[in-house]
């Protein structure tokens, strides 16, 4: 698989996400899973980021799970399967087969995060950090940094504690081992802050932080007003997010002129960028045409009837393979 | 000072509009079916919004290489604890960060104690390459557990060391239960409730149901978290908040 600016993967992760969000019809669901796990297994694996469980297993046990709850939870449905006399309940097809699409949309989601992960390093996806959550970024990347310097700390204070007859039995014995820990990593803290200090770093000036606020607050009252507003006029009301997003946008914008930041070896778009992008632009423009978007939607209650299918909505589903599809020499992503 | 005021405003605002965000399966008003796809998507998007805000402000509070340096240093250890399994055995849903993250919100504020629970979630996540579609929701609830424990200062510091360490501990052993039940909201839609289908239901009923589905999913794991914070603050909480005090001592001073 080619090497892929890791915004790429992020542009893929929030086109695939969007298109499962967009529909409950098992039909697209189930081809946009196994879309997605085609691009999954053919990732390289990362070893420091296996996942406990596959997609696969993940989709096993989750869909039986959300299939098994919502035959028991929903009694509607005009297919009865079972009566059950002592509960005073019925079992229906139709609750039978709307757990299943709903564990399906769970499946489709981890597969894509699955993906994502497999093919992004946090270190990659920090460096895209927006400027304006620069702090943040300095944290986590030191928090990361030092994890493995933590869990290798607390083996020697094991070890070292081992030595002195020290036994783990119960969780009041944690305390001789956390306690050194704690104020070993708090001392280590003191030291860094003191070299980032010798080599000259500062927080992003503060000027502006009143104005950013304000917008902020403004954005944030825009979303609670099309919240409100959703619960009488339903979604319609969601278009209001738009001018929230557009007051909180500006706001890190303005954040972001107080964080100047170069990058070393900044990384460009290429090519087989441009090609996996146009690929989830255009999943996205064939799932959200007329003819697609009135077979979006699948609701088996009250009777059961079999789902539609749009073929251009397939077709687009489809285009999310961009990613999976372009051949390169190297693996995974630029680093 | 206005600077001040709209700070917390925004803190205070967006905490509570986020929290509200979770409870959206008990609100989705019955419509049109297509109309309704774009709920889900909306109020994710809102929610992953809403925790940038919340990030943004509280991030004002670590400003200062020694808080930068504090805080990317306890989240380090925290996230070292999540995968110390051997160290802290216990079963169910226990998780040994969760009484860090209350002990540094109590000591250290509201704004360090939100970042971090966050970070401590999204650090482990990066680690383990568990980044999911759930974690935006995990961040979210596990920086509430560390900004609620800052509003217990005003009685705990009022308490003998003893009461202190039982109030904190009680504090954690609600937040085991508190943060299941938050983040069984988010998968909750998908496996146990319709929204408003063609059979549709009341919010009554989809209370009744989403009782029934925590009881049935969750409770015995979400009581082996509560029961691990409870254990872990009255065997850790005296020593550690000792530590923290005196380290707090030394990272924030002001020159006169």
């Amino acid at each position: 698989m080619a090497k892929l600016h890791p915004l790429t993967w992020l542009a893929w992760l929030c086109a695939a996400l969007t298109l499962a969000l967009l529909t409950r019809n098992p039909l697209y669901l189930l081809l946009l899973w196994f879309t997605l796990l085609l691009v999954f297994v053919r990732l390289p694996v990362r070893p420091e980021a296996v996942l406990p469980f596959s997609p696969l297993m993940f989709v096993l046990v989750t869909v039986p799970l959300a299939a098994a709850l919502n035959l028991l939870l929903s009694p509607f449905g005009e297919s009865v399967l079972w009566r059950i006399p002592l509960w005073q309940r019925q079992l229906t097809l139709e609750s039978l087969v709307y757990g299943t699409t709903n564990g399906l949309l769970l499946g489709v989601l981890f597969t894509a995060f699955a993906a994502f992960n497999r093919a992004v390093s946090p270190p990659a996806l920090l460096r895209f950090a927006p400027r304006a959550f620069y702090p943040l970024a300095v944290i986590t990347a030191i928090a990361l940094n030092f994890v493995p310097a933590m869990q290798r700390q607390l083996q020697a204070i094991r070890e070292a504690q081992a030595i002195r007859g020290h036994h783990l039995r119960g969780w009041r014995d944690t305390l001789p081992l956390f306690l050194p820990l704690l104020v070993g990593g708090l001392e280590r803290a003191l030291q860094l802050a003191e070299a980032m200090t010798a080599r000259g770093f500062a927080p992003p000036a503060s000027q502006r932080r009143a104005a950013v606020r304000w917008l902020l607050l403004l954005g944030l009252l825009f979303w609670g007003a099309a919240g409100i507003l959703a619960l009488v006029w339903g979604s319609a009301a969601l278009w209001l997010l738009l001018p929230g997003g557009a007051l909180a946008l500006s706001g890190w914008q303005l954040a972001g002129h107080a964080a100047p930041r170069t990058a070393y070896r900044p990384m460009k778009f290429s090519a087989r960028d441009a090609a996996a992008l146009v690929g989830c632009a255009l999943a996205l423009v064939l799932f959200v045409i007329p003819q697609s978007r009135a077979t979006l939607w699948y609701d088996p209650y009250p009777l059961l009837a079999p789902p539609s299918f749009e073929m251009l909505a397939g077709l687009g589903i489809l285009g999310l393979l961009g990613v999976g599809m372009i051949r390169d020499k190297g693996l995974g992503i630029r680093d | 000072m206005k600077t001040r005021w709209a700070g917390t405003a925004l803190l205070t605002t967006s905490a509570l509009f986020g929290l509200g965000l979770f409870f959206y399966p008990f609100f989705v008003p019955a419509q049109s079916s297509t109309r309704l796809l774009e709920m889900p998507l909306s109020l994710t998007v809102l929610l992953l919004l809403c925790l940038l805000i919340l990030l943004y402000e509280a991030q004002s509070a670590a400003s200062d290489p020694r808080l930068t340096a504090l805080l990317g240093m306890l989240v380090a250890i925290n996230a070292a604890l999540r995968f110390a399994e051997n160290l802290i055995p216990g079963p169910g849903g226990f998780s040994p960060i969760f009484f860090l993250i209350v002990l540094v919100g109590y000591v250290f504020g509201a704004r360090l104690g939100f970042l971090m629970g966050a970070l401590t979630l999204l650090v482990s996540a990066l680690i383990t390459g568990g980044v999911g579609p759930w974690l935006p929701g995990q961040m979210f609830a596990a920086g509430w557990v560390g900004l609620s424990a800052a509003a217990l200062r005003p009685v705990g510091v009022r308490l003998s060391p003893r009461a202190e360490v039982w109030l904190l501990a009680m504090f954690g052993a609600l937040w085991g239960f508190a943060f299941g039940a938050l983040m069984n909201l988010w998968t909750f839609p998908f496996i146990a409730a319709p929204l408003q289908t063609a059979a549709a239901t009341s919010m009554v009923d989809l209370v009744r149901r989403y009782a029934a589905y925590y009881l049935l999913t969750s409770l015995t794991w979400d009581f082996w978290r509560a029961l691990g914070n409870l254990a872990l603050t009255l065997a850790l909480g005296a020593a550690t908040l000792k530590a923290l005090r005196r380290f707090k001592a030394r990272f924030i001073w002001r020159m006169a």
